[in-house]
């Protein structure tokens, strides 16, 4: 459990790095563990879809709280993410 | 006081600059059998040597001067020295040790008392037996000691180490005092931004509303932004962003959506329309991972309406008199702002009568935790804003909200934090 904020960045610019360096076809984001998701992380989310758009892939958020889920709804993340 | 100038013509000194074996920033010096390295900064910085009168030979000034220091200042008493550090920039002072009186810290101190500028360093020069009391030499600032029997090699490199450390601290020192002053002169250029209270209260008179705001930056500069745009006799434009992240990005951003919006909004354009034309000039020129949400409308006081459109901002929130005063938050969907061309808004209207008032924040609101690290979310803001609203007169919710927060959470608030309130009388 816990929260995704801005202090995530560094594993997020790790992850990144994962995602152009290596050959990767799927890209999956369980947020199920996330208690709570800020605004600032949005903005590493959309890094993240666009290091996976450069490799053809559409990212896809697993699971997630009804208040998190909110969040990506208001910012309209549906057009960047598949939500399963 | 006896002071004396020793330099080029002092018997035994060398002019460096004429020296014929420059190596990078070091000069060799010749040194009996052996060259010595000299850092030609080092050797050409203002350096004030307090020392017991001697005979120039067998002063350290002469010594100094031998392996070609050029600008020194001999002098053999340190209790009215001020005069010397007006007239001439001082980069070292090499105190001897057999002219302090008494304690040497003590010593120190009255010679630091003495200097218009504090942070000259001053590099004790121990003749004999290190005094029991060395240790407070290092309770003052840029201060360091050497043993005057050390070699002249490890003299010289321990003069320039203290000027080039005391060089290093003056500009970070100064580029610190810079960057503030810059910082500062930014911060009064974005609070001009935002509408003063006078502006407030005469737009707020002539379009018949209460008008009430609050605005606090998490650092000198901040990504939110609140502002205006009269566009008739009867509709009053109003806009609030809060561009991602803080600081000196967020602010230019801020600068850029201001004269965006001031540029765009016209009386025929509708708040949807509005974001579109500023999403589709910001989109292109923001980094990506960088966006604002902004809320924009319009209080159409013939039509008793207010419309709005949302880029994924904290959704407003509407108290209406209409029945018993209702509080509901309202639909405030949309794409981020800046992200990529052509993105549609949606304009939402709602009724806004007499005594209806809106509230439009940003999301430091909502998220900043209070000591249990509870945040409100945005459900929290609205019942917040029903348990006052409900109980209080009009004008005083506003005051009440913000009292509420300052108390449980602005101690935690970590992001730029404004609120927006527009009640119609």
């Amino acid at each position: 459990m816990g929260e995704l904020n801005f202090e995530e960045h560094i594993t997020f610019k790790n992850i990144i790095r994962l995602i152009s360096e290596s050959d990767v076809k799927d890209l999956s984001i369980n947020i199920d563990d996330l208690t709570y998701v800020d605004s600032a992380s949005l903005g590493m989310l959309l890094l993240l879809h666009e290091a996976a758009k450069g490799k053809n892939i559409q990212p896809v958020i697993e699971g997630g709280n009804e208040k998190n889920l909110r969040l990506f709804k208001l910012a309209r993340f549906d057009q960047y993410f598949r939500f399963e | 006081m006896k002071k004396t100038y020793a330099c080029l013509s002092s018997p035994g000194s060398i002019n460096i600059s004429d020296s014929n074996d420059i190596c990078g920033s070091c000069v060799k010096v010749p040194r009996g059998n052996d060259e010595l390295c000299v850092d030609y900064n080092a050797s050409l910085a203002n350096i004030t040597i307090i020392e017991p009168k001697t005979s120039y030979k067998k002063s350290f000034c002469s010594t100094l001067c031998s392996v070609g220091f050029s600008n020194l200042l001999k002098v053999d008493n340190y209790t009215n020295i001020a005069h010397l550090f007006y007239k001439n920039v001082i980069d070292l002072i090499i105190l001897d040790n057999r002219i302090c009186s008494g304690d040497i810290s003590e010593t120190i101190g009255h010679i630091r008392s003495n200097l218009p500028v504090g942070n000259t360093p001053i590099l004790v020069l121990i003749n004999g037996k290190i005094p029991t009391d060395i240790s407070k030499i290092f309770l003052h600032k840029d201060c360091d000691y050497i043993r005057g029997s050390a070699h002249i090699s490890e003299v010289v490199a321990r003069i320039s180490k203290t000027i080039e450390n005391a060089n290093i601290v003056r500009n970070l020192s100064e580029y610190q005092r810079r960057v503030e002053k810059e910082l500062m002169y930014a911060r009064q250029m974005q609070q001009k931004l935002f509408p003063s209270e006078l502006e407030s209260t005469i737009i707020g008179m002539k379009y018949g509303l209460s008008i009430k705001k609050y605005v606090k930056t998490s650092s000198e500069l901040g990504g939110d932004l609140i502002g205006f745009k009269e566009l008739d006799e009867s509709r009053l434009g109003f806009f609030s962003l809060d561009v991602s992240g803080h600081g000196v990005g967020a602010a230019i951003n801020t600068f850029r959506a201001q004269v965006l919006i001031n540029d765009i909004w016209s009386p025929g354009v509708s708040p949807g329309e509005m974001l579109y034309l500023l999403n589709n000039k910001l989109a292109p020129t923001l980094e990506t991972g960088t966006f604002m949400t902004v809320l924009c409308g319009q209080i159409d006081t013939l039509k008793n309406r207010l419309t709005y459109a949302s880029a994924a901002h904290p959704s407003p929130i509407l108290i209406s008199q209409e029945q018993d005063r209702t509080v509901k938050s309202c639909a405030s969907e949309g794409l981020l702002l800046g992200l990529q061309c052509g993105a549609e808004y949606e304009t939402h209207t709602v009724p806004f009568n007499r005594h209806d008032c809106f509230i439009t924040f940003s999301d430091a609101f909502s998220e900043t935790p209070d000591e249990n690290g509870v945040r409100l979310g945005e459900d929290g803001v609205c019942d917040l804003v029903k348990s006052r609203a409900c109980v209080t007169a009009e004008d005083d919710y506003f005051e009440e909200i913000i009292g509420q927060f300052q108390t449980e959470r602005l101690k935690f608030l970590r992001d730029d934090l404004t609120l927006l309130s527009l009640r119609r009388r």
